[in-house]
């Protein structure tokens, strides 16, 4: 029975006792199928021993400055792991629902969403820039967000109003009574 | 396994502190009130020259800003309607004006604040630059006609 490829190769190394290789060694001589395996063995180590490996330039030269940098290759963020112990990961995902939430609130009370039939009439919008509006604007911001209006109608232009008397707030019926 | 649960607990109680449940809709629309505006420009003889209408669905207490602009002027109005009884609304009026003038160059501003107490179907008219308009003055005045009505989801509004 013939020993197999391990212990050949063992054997061919020198790395086999004293017995096992006078057994072997006596087995091989009887063996056209060892023997074969033996000059494979021997000619890859004469291979090993005179041939240069057939290794690419670039290749080398790019192994060489690998081995020579860092070690560790370039990898993109996305690419890397992140760990965290767990309660931190824990807080973050609560954090995270949290002002989420916070945001997303904000986000629904600026578009207010109508029952449904409701209806919200923009009758005519006017673009805020004059200069003169925004000359006496840090004013008007004392009365809240001066954009931040239902309506804004803008009058024809040319419209020429002085001022009367005090502004005034009456019911219809005293307005009528009054004239 | 305690430790477990505290996180979930607080996480389920986040969930409910930030997205409660929304106001039923009907009682929303039940409640509502439509506030209609109707501002003109009269001329002396009370004929109208310019108008344009405007209406906001609100709720009792939620004021509606309206701001009109002009060649020379600013008008922010805070109008919040309350409903007193069946028979009256209670309207917090409130409005600043910014008026330029050319010769003196200034800049006018006068301010108002008014608690109404409006019967039902009757409206309310303010004037911005006051109410005489005479030759000597302005040939025209600026009017803001406003009217509270409940909101009815079927039409619109309901009228009174």
């Amino acid at each position: 029975m013939c020993p197999d490829k391990e212990l050949l190769s063992a054997y061919f190394d020198g790395e086999v006792d004293t017995v096992w290789k006078a057994r072997i060694g006596k087995h091989i001589e009887t063996c056209d199928k060892c023997k074969q395996v033996l000059k494979s063995f021997e000619s890859l180590h004469t291979l090993l021993q005179t041939e240069e490996l057939p290794i690419n330039q670039e290749k080398r030269e790019s192994i060489y400055q690998y081995v020579t940098s860092k070690g560790t290759p370039a990898v993109h963020f996305w690419d890397r792991r992140v760990s965290l112990p767990a309660p931190i990961a824990l807080a973050a995902a609560v954090l995270f629902v949290v002002f989420g939430g916070f945001i997303f609130s904000l986000m629904d009370r600026a578009s207010p969403t109508s029952p449904e039939g409701l209806v919200f009439e923009l009758s005519s919008v006017s673009a805020y820039g004059k200069e003169w509006e925004r000359d006496i604007f840090p004013v008007t911001e004392l009365s809240g967000d001066i954009t931040d209006t239902d309506f804004l109608i803008a009058l024809p232009t040319h419209s020429g109003f002085t001022v009367q008397g005090e502004p005034k707030f009456i019911l219809a019926t005293e307005y009528k009574r009054g004239k | 396994m305690r430790k477990v649960f505290i996180p979930l607990i607080m996480l389920a109680y986040s969930q409910i502190a930030l997205f409660p449940q929304s106001e039923d809709p009907n009682i929303t629309t039940e409640k509502a009130l439509l506030v209609s505006m109707v501002v003109r420009i009269l001329e002396q003889n009370n004929q109208v020259v310019w108008n344009q209408t405007s209406s906001k669905t609100t709720i009792p207490g939620k004021a509606i800003r309206v701001k009109l602009t002009g060649e020379n002027f600013l008008i922010i109005t805070n109008l919040t309607p309350y409903e007193k009884d069946s028979e009256f609304y209670i309207l917090l009026a409130q409005a600043e004006i910014w008026l330029k003038e050319a010769l003196p160059q200034s800049v006018q501003y006068f301010s108002t604040f008014k608690t109404l107490l409006v019967p039902r179907g009757e409206a309310i008219l303010f004037f911005p630059f006051g109410m005489a308009a005479t030759e000597e003055s302005s040939p025209y005045t600026l009017q803001m006609e406003i009217l509270i009505n409940p909101y009815d989801s079927a039409g619109g509004s309901s009228g009174d």
